[in-house]
């Protein structure tokens, strides 16, 4: 099934229109309008509180918007989560790490935990072991293999995280905070991955405070605050003096 | 394939490490499957987590001390397991209407709904007894204002109404500590368990296998959270140099709580001395 095909312009990965959304009574975002392309490393920087987290749980469907839209391939993301199938479909192409690294490890060791993803997918049992070792082999977690999760360093499971969202092979990465409680090295080495799957083709969101870090790797920015975002290219940043100056202060 | 890390410092050099799969597109189109039973439940942790969570859904100017809600209720239950006369079993039927009405309409309607099925639940364990002869009227109705009795006051309070009440009642402190810490716990537990489905479903793009064991992995990651969790709540409210008592919460006795209060009194006084008699 493909609700998209009758689009022309599918290089557009996430159309952000007009989107409002507070809890309760209290307001997080106020029409908020960027669009997120194929191929494109974005980097969501702003406050603490400023409403990044909040946005990638609307792109996921987990909390609802109280206007406005969000498309996928451009489709609302709504149609494609009412669906069973399709809502397989957008799980297998967005691949999400969310922040805290604890809920998202269930299985009994860090094979299955890999292979969790592929077993679902009708790839062939070799397929699914060629698969999670390429994906330990990435981190450099081969090692690992028969571990359990639970009982890992923090970065570590971070690790095997990101590896069980690679081995489903998906189009477009949102890491909130992948980067925070890690070592600069640690850091430098994720970030080495990011930016290889970013030139392999893979669209990157991240979520981070580390401007420092990531300026070489990301191609644009969104920049959250006063419940507004705001999208702006790498060359906008790097050469507006007054926005490298907010970015470099979150 | 990237093996050793420190010999990569530049990303776009080792690019052809990366395995062909992930440089290709996927084009993953599921078969058909059924919609998974695993996320059915979520809706029901939100409301419990809601619940938790919530101030009384009873406004402000209208509530009572939440001692008054909490002597009430045990005063209610008491009468009606104590007395076996019908009409003081209408009289507490009367008083819990009249203290129904009081009480928004959303929330009437919702503590009539809750009350209704728990009730039919009950008459159909009760059905039996009604073909031996042994069936009482009496008893289902002293059942029906026991449970109305009961989820006004679940529904009318809140969590932090309850420690209140329990503090004023001079409840030792070390066991509104152990409450308000399992509630505590309960919270984070509920969150973390829903975040825990949301990661499940985002990596379940197929027909996941048995929900029974996906469960079963969930539980057990849940259970190794809450023991940590436990000992990480203590050292925090330790560390905030709490001694294990509550302070004073401000909540202001009003006239018509003694009033309600006070006839509270009577009505068990009353009705001690109507049965013995
Ligand atoms: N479940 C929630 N209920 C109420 N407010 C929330 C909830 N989650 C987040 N918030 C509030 O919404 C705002 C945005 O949060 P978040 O998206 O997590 O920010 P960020 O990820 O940018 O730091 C914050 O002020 C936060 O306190
Ligand atoms: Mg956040």
């Amino acid at each position: 099934m493909d609700i998209t095909e009758n689009t022309n312009d599918t290089e557009k990965l996430f159309s952000i229109h007009n989107l409002t959304f507070g809890y309760q009574d209290k307001n997080v975002l106020n029409e908020v309008n960027f669009t997120i392309n194929r191929g494109e490393f974005v980097c969501f920087m702003g406050p603490n509180g400023g409403g990044k987290s909040t946005l990638l749980q609307m792109m996921l469907g987990f909390l609802k918007q109280q206007s406005g839209d969000i498309f996928y391939k451009g489709c609302n993301v709504t149609e494609w989560l009412n669906d069973p199938q399709l809502k397989r479909e957008y799980h297998q192409q967005v691949g999400i790490l969310f922040q805290n690294v604890d809920i998202q490890l269930f299985n009994s060791t860090v094979y299955d935990e890999i292979a969790f993803g592929p077993k679902q997918m009708d790839i062939p049992e070799e397929e699914i072991e060629n698969r999670v070792n390429d994906c330990l082999n990435i981190f450099g977690l081969n090692h690992l293999k028969e571990n359990v999760p639970y009982h890992l360093s923090g970065g570590e499971k971070r690790e095997v995280a990101l590896a069980s969202v690679l081995a489903l092979n998906p189009d477009v990465i949102l890491l909130d905070e992948p980067l925070v409680g890690l070592t600069y090295g640690n850091r430098a080495k994720l970030l080495r991955v990011f930016g290889q799957l970013n030139h392999i083709g893979k669209t990157i969101i991240m979520i981070t405070h580390y401007f420092d870090q990531v300026k070489d790797l990301a191609t644009d920015y969104v920049i959250f605050g006063n419940h507004d975002a705001q999208k702006k290219t790498r060359a906008q940043v790097l050469e507006d003096p007054e926005l490298l100056q907010i970015v470099s202060e979150y | 394939m990237v093996s050793d890390h420190s010999s990569h410092n530049d990303y776009e050099s080792t690019t052809d490490s990366m395995p062909q799969w992930l440089i290709h597109d996927e084009n993953y189109h599921p078969n058909s499957v059924k919609n998974s039973g695993l996320l059915k439940s979520e809706g029901i942790i939100v409301k419990l987590l809601d619940r938790l969570q919530a101030e009384s859904s009873v406004s402000k100017n209208h509530r009572l001390h939440p001692v008054t809600y909490l002597v009430n209720l045990i005063v209610a239950l008491f009468i009606l397991s104590y007395t076996s006369l019908v009409y003081v079993v209408w009289a507490v039927g009367i008083i819990e209407a009249a203290m129904l009405i009081t009480l928004p309409g959303e929330l009437l309607i919702k503590i009539l709904k809750r009350s209704f099925w728990l009730l039919l639940l009950d008459a159909l364990v009760y059905i039996p007894s009604f073909f031996l002869g042994t069936f009482n009227w009496l008893f289902l109705i002293k059942m029906f204002l026991i449970l109305i009795a009961s989820i006004t006051y679940a529904s009318s309070t809140s969590v932090f109404d309850f420690i209140i009440a329990l503090k004023q009642l001079h409840v030792p402190n070390f066991m509104i500590f152990q409450f308000d810490i399992f509630v505590k716990h309960l919270h984070v537990l509920g969150m973390q368990l829903l975040q825990m489905l949301h990661a499940v479903e985002c990596r379940t793009v197929g027909d996941s296998r048995s929900h029974r064991k996906l469960w079963s992995l969930i539980v057990g990651n849940l259970y190794l959270q809450m023991v940590e969790l436990g000992k990480e709540l203590f050292d925090a409210l330790e560390a905030r140099a709490f001694t294990g008592k509550y302070a004073y919460m401000v909540h202001k006795i009003k006239s018509t709580d003694i009033l309600v209060l006070c006839a509270d009194v009577l009505a068990i006084i009353a009705v001690i001395i109507i049965q013995i008699h």
